[in-house]
């Protein structure tokens, strides 16, 4: 073996590879003739692995249960956002999401609080919760206009959004990062861990648009009616 | 628990026959390798987990065709490989892969660099990433399977989708370019 041949070999152990993605649960729920959601899986993981998921999903499609969903695609968005686009969303709602999202605190003690450099726009927001539902925290800004939510990504968290028709989801680039579009149908928000265990779902589906993007490791999700020129000129003024 | 490849054939076996829980065995045991190819050819770690996944469905469909005994990986990362190809032409990428030094800082215990790469020196690493990043991308890409993620001849090939005997040469060719490129 030569010197080059040796280093070589070294630096395949050196190499800062991304973290490979436990997919057997979500290819077992795709095979075809499978009506297994996603079954639990033990993983050394720790316990603080809660994702948060948000979802669109047609009004009418609240009472389907679990077993009948079917996965058409996932739309990757670096190592903390997700999309999952379902023939139909089988989300009952169950529990209060906003119990999820933590109690309202105020932008100050937000920032306090949460693992990582919280951004706002320019003008004061209507209400901010803090939840420590996520490592590093879940900072949501209300605002008249926008709903803004961010939280510090982790290679083992994901902020997942289950989509159905008629809504779609596109990629977009959001100040020259990836981001994800989701617009045309009602979107409602869950919060499940890794494993795709839902522990909430908000109760009614909100009529909006999604806008989510990932910036260096932290997540972001930004709800608002209005169109993805205007979400994007509200993402770009964020501070 | 994870299957190892010499339970292979008899979860192939239950897999074609429609155990979903045998594939599942079979997916958590190659993902890893699957998914690191699939970030080699498709730029970018999300469209590799897609790659993967779409991947390993496809492959589920076309399980009755699999030779049976024939070695399990190269058959699936052929397929995979072939997913992420079309990735990466549809997001109209040009680069590979980029490969970066891991900060050993942030290693985790699975991934932290063993007795090798500690005696790799960063220098020398450094100018390997650098030498390795003048390649283009046909050669990058055979020393990456080949080294960085050890695949056999028979691996390669199917991820290369061409005969044993080419990767051999193209492997010489690249390690040649490899050493002009580290004394210029």
């Amino acid at each position: 073996m030569s010197d080059l041949d040796r280093d070589l070999r070294a630096l395949g152990t050196a190499v800062d590879w991304p973290e490979t993605p436990d997919v057997a649960g979500t290819v077992r729920t795709r095979l075809p003739g499978q009506r297994v959601l996603r079954r639990r899986v033990a993983r050394p993981r720790p316990a603080w692995l809660v994702i948060l998921v948000l979802a669109l999903i047609p009004a009418s499609a609240a009472a389907i249960t679990p077993a009948r969903t079917a996965i058409l695609r996932t739309l990757g968005l670096s190592s903390t956002i997700r999309v999952v686009e379902l023939k139909r969303l089988p989300l009952p709602a169950h529990t209060r999401l906003v119990d999820q999202l933590g109690p309202r605190v105020t932008l100050a003690r937000a920032r306090l609080l949460a693992d990582f450099r919280v951004k706002a726009l320019p003008t004061a927001p209507r209400t901010v919760r803090f939840s420590d539902a996520l490592l590093g925290g879940l900072v949501t800004l209300e605002y008249p206009d926008a709903l803004i939510m961010q939280f510090a990504g982790r290679s083992t968290e994901y902020l997942q959004k289950l989509v159905a028709p008629p809504a779609r989801a596109r990629r977009v680039r959001v100040g020259g990062l990836p981001g994800i579009f989701i617009s045309g149908g009602p979107t409602q928000l869950l919060l499940a861990d890794r494993h795709g265990e839902i522990t909430a779902i908000g109760g009614v589906p909100i009529n909006a648009n999604v806008l989510l993007w990932d910036a260096h490791g932290i997540g972001y999700r930004l709800q608002t009616h209005e169109p993805l020129a205007v979400a994007l000129q509200l993402a770009r003024t964020l501070r | 628990v994870v299957a190892s490849p010499s339970d292979d054939p008899a979860l192939i076996e239950r897999a074609r026959r429609g155990d979903a829980a045998a594939y599942e065995h079979l997916v958590r045991t190659y993902q890893h390798v699957a998914f690191r190819t699939a970030c080699l050819l498709a730029g970018s770690a999300a469209d590799a987990e897609e790659a993967v996944q779409d991947g390993f469905v496809k492959a589920w469909q076309a399980l009755p065709r699999f030779r049976a005994g024939a070695p399990f990986a190269p058959w699936l990362l052929a397929i995979v490989a072939n997913e992420a190809r079309t990735r990466r032409r549809a997001a109209g990428r040009r680069a590979g892969w980029t490969l970066r030094a891991a900060d050993a800082a942030r290693s985790e215990p699975a991934s932290s660099p063993g007795p090798e790469a500690a005696a790799l020196d960063a220098e020398t690493r450094a100018g390997l990433l650098a030498a390795l990043a003048q390649l283009d991308e046909r050669d990058r890409t055979v020393l990456a399977l080949r080294y960085l993620l050890d695949l056999g001849e028979s691996e390669m090939a199917a991820v290369l989708d061409c005969r044993p005997g080419t990767v051999k040469s193209r492997l010489s060719r690249a390690l040649e370019r490899l050493r002009v490129v580290m004394a210029t």
